[in-house]
C-alpha cells in the first residue's frame, strides 16, 4: 500500500469523503466557509489543486468536532480491496485449473503444444485486445461494443456480485459498478477500476498458470508433442515458432524450438496408439518455449495493461475529486479574496415602539392658545386651519423652535402662560421625527402653564394638509410615551 | 494647539449623520450590502454608532459609521457658543463638549455621532429631499461645521415630494458637496459613483483617494465574481436536475403505475429542493440570505417548477425549441421512452396502464423517461428519469436567471419581501443568441444521456449561462 492507512487516507477515500463533507458543509454560511477556507489556504505551501484540496480536508477532519466514524469512503475502499483480492484469487485458481488441464499428461499422449499455445497465447491475446477496446475513449462508434463488453468483464461481474452480497446500496457505490455509474467522471473512474480488477485477475491467472506449468515440469515428467488437423508441415511450424520466439530468441536461444525438435515431435493420433519412440530429450525440449510464450504473450502484456490501468485509475480518481462542483467551489473559495462590507458585530436590539396617545376629552374648551413649532404652519393661517380641522378658535399664536434659539423659546412659553389658557395647541411638522428638543420644550411649557392645562400636539403635513397615517402613528406613539396625563394628540384627520 | 492637529485615520472613514429617520441606516445598508441593519419608520431606531468596514482579506479600505440622529442640536450649539474661544479653537470646543458629556444620558445621541467625526471621519449629512427644508436643521449643520471635518450632504428621497431645490440652496451654505442619493433605489453603479465622490472628502490626500479607488475596483471585480459563481451554480443545478433519476425494484406483481408515481414524486421533490439550494447560494453571495420572495398576482418564482404555468412563462416556444435542434416530433406531447427489448415486454398488460398513469402524474407536460430493465443480479427495476421534457431545462434556467437578476438588483435598504412581477421573467431565454441556445440544448441532451458533463463541456455551458446572465 503506498499510503499509510491513518495519516494520509488513500486518494480514493478522499475522493469520496471530500465531496460528501462539502455537501454537508453547505449549511454553513458562505462568509464563514470563505473565511475558514481562506485561512487554511494561506497556510498551505502547495499550489497543486489536488494537494490543496486534500490538505484542506486533512486540516478540517483534524477538527475534534468531526469525529471520524467508519465512513462510506473507507467502506468503499475496503470493498475495492476485497474485490481486488477476489479477482486475484479467482484469476489464480483459473490459472491453476487451465494450466493443469492443458499440461495434462497421463503417459499416453504427449501434451499438445498447439493446445497450450491456443489457450494460453492465442486466446489470451484475443482477450487483451478486448481489454484494449475497453480502454479506448468512449467514442460513439464503439460505444455499444464497449457497453456489451463491460457487462461481460469479470471485474464488473465480481463487483456486481460483491455489491449485492455486501449490501452496498448507497448511490455512491455505483463507483464500483461500471454499467451503473452515471456522469462522465464517475463512469470514467468505474471503467478504469473495472479494468484494474480484470488486469489483476489476468496477471494472477498468468502467474498461476506459469507456476503450475513450471511445477508440473519440475515435479512430473511431461512429454510434449504437436498435433493439428490443419495442413501445417514442419517448415510452417518452424516459421511460426521462430516468429513467436523473436522476443526472447536473442537472450534465450534454448527456448527457440529447433527444426529437429519440431520434426521429431509431431504426432498423429490416428497413426499409432502412442507416439513413435523418440528420445525423452526431444519430448521435453518444448517446455522452455512454452513458458517463454506464456510469459511474453500472456503475462507481460497483462502487466503492462495493469500498470497502465493503475495510472489511468489514479488520474480518474483525481478527476472524480476535482471535477466535483463542490470541490471546484472550494478551490474557488481558497483562492478568492475575502471581501467584507457589512458590520462585524450584530445589531443591538431596537426598542419597541410603545403605546399611543390619548385623544382629547370632549370637555376641553373650544378656545385655545397656539404654538407653531418650527414653522409647521404660517401663523396667520393657524386660526382658520384650527377652526376648520379642530373646531377650535385660536386666541393667541406664537412661534417657537426651528431656527430660533432656546432663549426665544423660553420667552414664547412665558407669553403663552401669561394668557392662562385652558388649552394649548402645539403645531408640529408631521413628517419630522419628534426630537428630545421638542420634549424639553414641552416640559418647560407644562411647568409654565400648570398641570391642568390641556396640551394638544397637532402634527400637520406640508402646506397645511393633514398628517398621513404613518405620521400620525409615529407622533401618537411619541405622545403616548411621554408621561403627561394632560398631553393629547389631534391631527384633524 | 491640539485644535490644529488634524486627525487622519489609517483608512478613509465616514460618519453618516443627520436628523432621525432620514434614511441614514438605509444608506449604510445599501453601501455595506447589509440586510441586517435595523431600518424602520420609527424615529430613533439607531441608538449607537456602528462601524461598517469594507475589508479585503485583512486590509480595511474604508469605514462607515451609522449613527443615531441629532436630538438636541440647539442645546449643543448653545453650549458650544457659550464656550466659544475663536474660530481656530472650535474643534477643540466640540471635543470638550463630548468629553464633558460622554457619560450623560442627555446627550447620548450627540456624543455617539460626534465621536467618530472627532476621530477623523468625514461627515455625510443625510436629509430628506422629498419633504420641505426647515430652519430647525441649521443648528445641527452648524454643529457639524464646528467639527471642522470635511463634509458632504446627501439628499435622500423618502416619498414622492420634491423639495430638492430649496434643500440645495440651504445645504450649499454649509457643505462643499451636495449630492442626491436615493437609498432605496440606488443600484450598483450609483453606489460606485457615490464611493468615487467620497474621494472629494479626502482633501487631496492621495492615500485616501487610492483606498477608495481600490475599493471601487474590488467591488467591481467582486460583482463579476459573483456573476461567475452564480453561473457556475446554475450550471450545476442544470446538470443535477437533468441527470437525476429514481430507481426501485419492480417485482412483476407490484403496482407499476403506483411505483411510477412514487418515483416521479420523489424525483420532482429532489428537483425542487435542489432549486432552493441554488437560490440560497445565490442569495448568500449577494448578502440577501434572509430575503423573502413573494409574487404579485401569480407566483412565478415560487410557482412550482413543474406547474403548467411555469412551462408557459419560462419554457421555450415550440418554434424556439425546434430551432435548438433538440426536439423533433416529440415536442408536442413531451417524451416518454419505454426502453424496448425483452425487459419491457415482460411487463405485458401492465404497460398500457403504466403509460396511462404517466399522463395523470405529469399533466399535459409529460416530463420524464420511464424504463424497466433487468437488474444485474436478476429481478426487474423501474427507473423514472432523467427528465426528458425538452422544455424542462429552459424552465429551470429561466427561473434561475430571473431569480439571480432580482437578487442582484435588490437594494439592501429594503425590508419588505421581494415582490416579483409575473411578466418580468417571461422568456428570459429569448435573449440568448441562437447558436448559444443550440449549444446549450446539445449540452442538455448530453447530460441526460451521460448523466453529467465532462469538465470541458461544463465550462462551455457555464460560459453560456454566464453570458445569458449578463444579457438578462
Ligand atoms: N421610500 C423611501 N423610503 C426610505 C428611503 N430611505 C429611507 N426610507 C424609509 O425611511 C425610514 C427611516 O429609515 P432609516 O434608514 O431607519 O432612517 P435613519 O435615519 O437611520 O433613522 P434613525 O436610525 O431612526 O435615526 C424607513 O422606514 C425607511 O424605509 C428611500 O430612499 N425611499
Ligand atoms: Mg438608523
Amino acid at each position: 500500500m503506498p499510503d499509510s492507512a491513518d495519516r494520509n487516507p488513500p486518494l480514493f477515500v478522499d475522493a469520496v469523503e471530500i465531496p460528501a463533507c462539502l455537501e454537508a458543509d453547505r449549511g454553513t454560511s458562505y462568509a464563514e466557509r470563505l473565511h475558514r477556507d481562506r485561512t487554511i489556504a494561506a497556510s498551505l505551501s502547495t499550489r497543486n489543486p489536488l494537494g490543496r484540496v486534500r490538505a484542506w480536508h486533512a486540516r478540517i477532519s483534524r477538527d475534534p468536532e468531526s469525529i471520524s466514524k467508519p465512513s462510506l469512503g473507507q467502506r468503499l475502499e475496503r470493498s475495492r480491496r476485497v474485490i481486488g483480492l477476489l479477482m486475484l484469487i479467482v484469476g489464480a485458481l483459473a490459472g491453476v485449473g487451465v494450466a493443469s488441464a492443458v499440461f495434462h499428461y497421463d503417459g499416453t499422449w504427449p501434451v499438445n503444444v498447439v493446445t497450450v499455445l491456443a489457450v494460453l497465447v492465442l486466446l489470451q491475446a484475443a482477450l487483451v485486445v478486448l481489454s484494449l477496446v475497453l480502454m479506448l475513449p468512449r467514442v460513439p462508434g464503439i460505444r455499444a461494443l464497449q457497453d456489451l463488453m463491460g457487462g461481460l468483464n469479470p471485474g464488473a461481474f465480481i463487483a456486481a456480485i460483491y455489491r449485492r452480497i455486501a449490501r452496498l446500496d448507497e448511490p455512491r457505490a455505483e463507483l464500483l459498478v461500471w454499467p451503473a455509474a452515471r456522469g462522465p467522471a464517475v463512469a470514467r473512474f468505474a471503467r478504469w477500476q473495472m479494468l484494474v480488477w480484470s488486469q489483476i485477475g489476468a496477471v494472477a491467472f498468468n502467474i498461476a498458470a506459469l507456476a503450475t506449468a513450471a511445477a508440473l515440469i519440475a515435479f512430473t515428467d511431461l512429454a510434449f508433442g504437436w498435433s493439428t488437423t490443419l495442413r501445417v508441415n514442419s517448415d510452417d511450424a518452424l516459421r511460426i515458432t521462430n516468429v513467436l520466439a523473436t522476443p526472447w530468441a536473442w537472450f534465450w536461444p534454448d527456448a527457440v524450438p529447433s527444426a529437429a525438435l519440431i520434426d521429431s515431435s509431431r504426432f498423429f493420433r490416428l497413426t499409432s496408439a502412442s507416439p513413435p519412440a523418440i528420445s525423452a530429450e526431444t519430448l521435453t525440449g518444448w517446455w522452455p518455449f512454452l513458458l517463454a510464450s506464456i510469459t511474453a504473450y500472456g503475462l507481460a502484456p497483462r502487466c503492462v495493461l495493469l500498470v497502465l490501468a493503475l495510472i489511468r485509475l489514479r488520474a480518474a480518481t483525481a478527476h472524480l475529486l476535482l471535477d466535483d462542483p463542490q470541490v471546484k467551489a472550494l478551490l474557488d473559495r481558497m483562492s478568492s479574496a475575502e471581501i467584507a462590507l457589512g458590520a462585524g458585530d450584530a445589531e443591538p436590539p431596537t426598542q419597541s415602539p410603545g403605546t399611543t396617545a390619548r385623544t382629547t376629552p370632549s370637555g376641553v374648551s373650544s378656545q385655545a392658545a397656539a404654538i407653531v413649532w418650527s414653522s409647521a404652519i404660517a401663523t396667520d393661517t393657524v386660526n382658520a386651519w384650527s377652526l376648520r380641522n379642530l373646531q377650535k378658535e385660536v386666541t393667541q399664536a406664537v412661534e417657537a423652535g426651528g431656527g430660533r434659539d432656546l432663549q426665544h423659546d423660553a420667552a414664547a412659553v412665558r407669553s403663552i402662560a401669561g394668557g392662562e389658557p385652558s388649552a394649548v395647541l402645539l403645531f408640529v411638522r408631521a413628517w419630522e421625527a419628534p426630537l428630545l428638543d421638542l420634549q424639553d420644550f414641552l416640559e418647560m411649557l407644562r411647568a409654565a402653564v400648570g398641570p391642568a392645562c390641556s396640551i394638544v400636539v397637532v402634527p400637520i403635513g406640508a402646506a397645511g394638509i393633514p398628517a398621513d397615517e404613518a405620521q400620525r402613528t409615529t407622533w401618537a406613539r411619541w405622545v403616548g410615551r411621554i408621561a403627561d396625563p394632560a398631553l393629547y394628540m389631534e391631527s384633524g384627520a | 494647539m491640539t485644535s490644529h492637529l488634524v486627525i487622519r485615520p489609517s483608512h478613509p472613514t465616514f460618519a453618516i449623520v443627520g436628523h432621525p429617520n432620514k434614511g441614514k441606516s438605509s444608506i449604510v445598508a445599501t453601501l455595506a450590502e447589509d440586510e441586517s441593519v435595523a431600518i424602520s419608520p420609527d424615529p430613533g431606531t439607531t441608538r449607537i454608532a456602528r462601524s461598517f468596514r469594507m475589508r479585503i482579506d485583512d486590509q480595511v479600505l474604508y469605514e462607515l459609521f451609522d449613527t443615531p440622529g441629532f436630538q438636541r442640536p440647539r442645546a449643543i450649539l448653545d453650549w458650544l457658543r457659550q464656550h466659544e474661544r475663536g474660530a481656530d479653537a472650535r474643534t477643540q470646543v466640540v471635543r470638550e463638549f463630548v468629553a464633558q458629556h460622554a457619560n450623560e444620558d442627555r446627550y447620548r445621541n450627540e456624543v455617539e455621532l460626534l465621536k467618530p467625526i472627532l476621530a477623523g471621519a468625514g461627515v455625510l449629512y443625510v436629509v430628506d429631499g422629498a419633504h420641505p427644508y426647515g430652519a430647525e436643521y441649521e443648528a445641527e449643520m452648524e454643529v457639524l461645521r464646528w467639527t471642522g471635518q470635511p463634509r458632504m450632504a446627501l439628499i435622500n428621497m423618502i416619498g414622492p415630494g420634491d423639495y430638492v431645490e430649496e434643500w440645495r440652496r440651504a445645504l450649499n451654505q454649509y457643505f462643499s458637496i451636495v449630492r442626491i442619493f436615493d437609498a432605496q433605489r440606488a443600484d450598483f453603479s450609483k453606489r460606485l459613483e457615490l464611493l468615487r465622490a467620497f474621494r472629494e472628502l479626502g482633501e487631496g490626500d492621495d492615500r485616501f483617494s487610492a483606498a477608495l479607488d481600490h475599493a471601487v475596483n474590488v467591488l467591481e471585480a467582486d460583482r463579476k465574481e459573483r456573476r461567475r459563481r452564480a453561473a457556475s451554480e446554475i450550471t450545476d443545478l442544470l446538470i443535477d436536475v437533468l441527470s437525476w433519476h429514481e430507481v426501485a425494484p419492480a417485482p412483476e406483481h407490484a403496482d407499476q403505475a403506483q411505483l411510477v408515481k412514487t418515483l416521479s414524486e420523489r424525483l420532482m421533490s429532489r428537483v425542487r429542493i435542489r432549486e432552493q439550494t441554488a437560490r440560497r447560494s445565490v442569495q448568500e453571495w449577494y448578502h440577501h440570505g434572509a430575503l423573502e420572495i413573494r409574487e404579485q398576482a401569480v407566483d412565478v418564482l415560487s410557482e412550482d417548477v413543474f406547474s403548467d404555468r411555469s412551462f408557459v412563462v419560462f419554457g421555450l416556444s415550440t418554434k424556439q425549441l425546434a430551432m435548438t435542434g433538440a426536439a423533433t416530433g416529440a415536442v408536442a406531447g413531451g417524451v416518454i421512452d419505454v426502453a424496448a427489448g425483452g425487459a419491457s415486454l415482460l411487463l405485458g398488460a401492465g404497460l398500457g396502464a403504466l403509460l396511462g398513469s404517466m399522463g395523470a402524474v405529469f399533466g399535459a407536460n409529460r416530463l420524464a423517461k420511464v424504463q424497466v430493465f433487468g437488474a444485474p443480479m436478476g429481478g426487474m427495476q423501474l427507473q423514472v428519469g432523467p427528465i426528458t421534457n425538452p422544455n424542462f431545462p429552459w424552465v429551470i434556467l429561466g427561473r434561475a436567471l430571473l431569480h439571480h437578476r432580482l437578487v442582484a438588483e435588490r437594494n439592501h435598504a429594503r425590508r419588505e419581501a421581494l415582490v416579483v412581477d409575473a411578466i418580468s421573467g417571461a422568456h428570459l431565454s429569448d435573449s440568448l443568441a441562437p447558436e448559444a441556445r443550440k449549444r446549450m440544448a446539445r449540452a442538455f441532451k448530453r447530460i441526460r444521456e451521460d448523466g453529467g458533463l465532462s469538465a470541458i463541456d461544463r465550462e462551455q455551458l457555464c460560459a453560456d449561462v454566464e453570458a445569458s446572465i449578463i444579457v438578462a
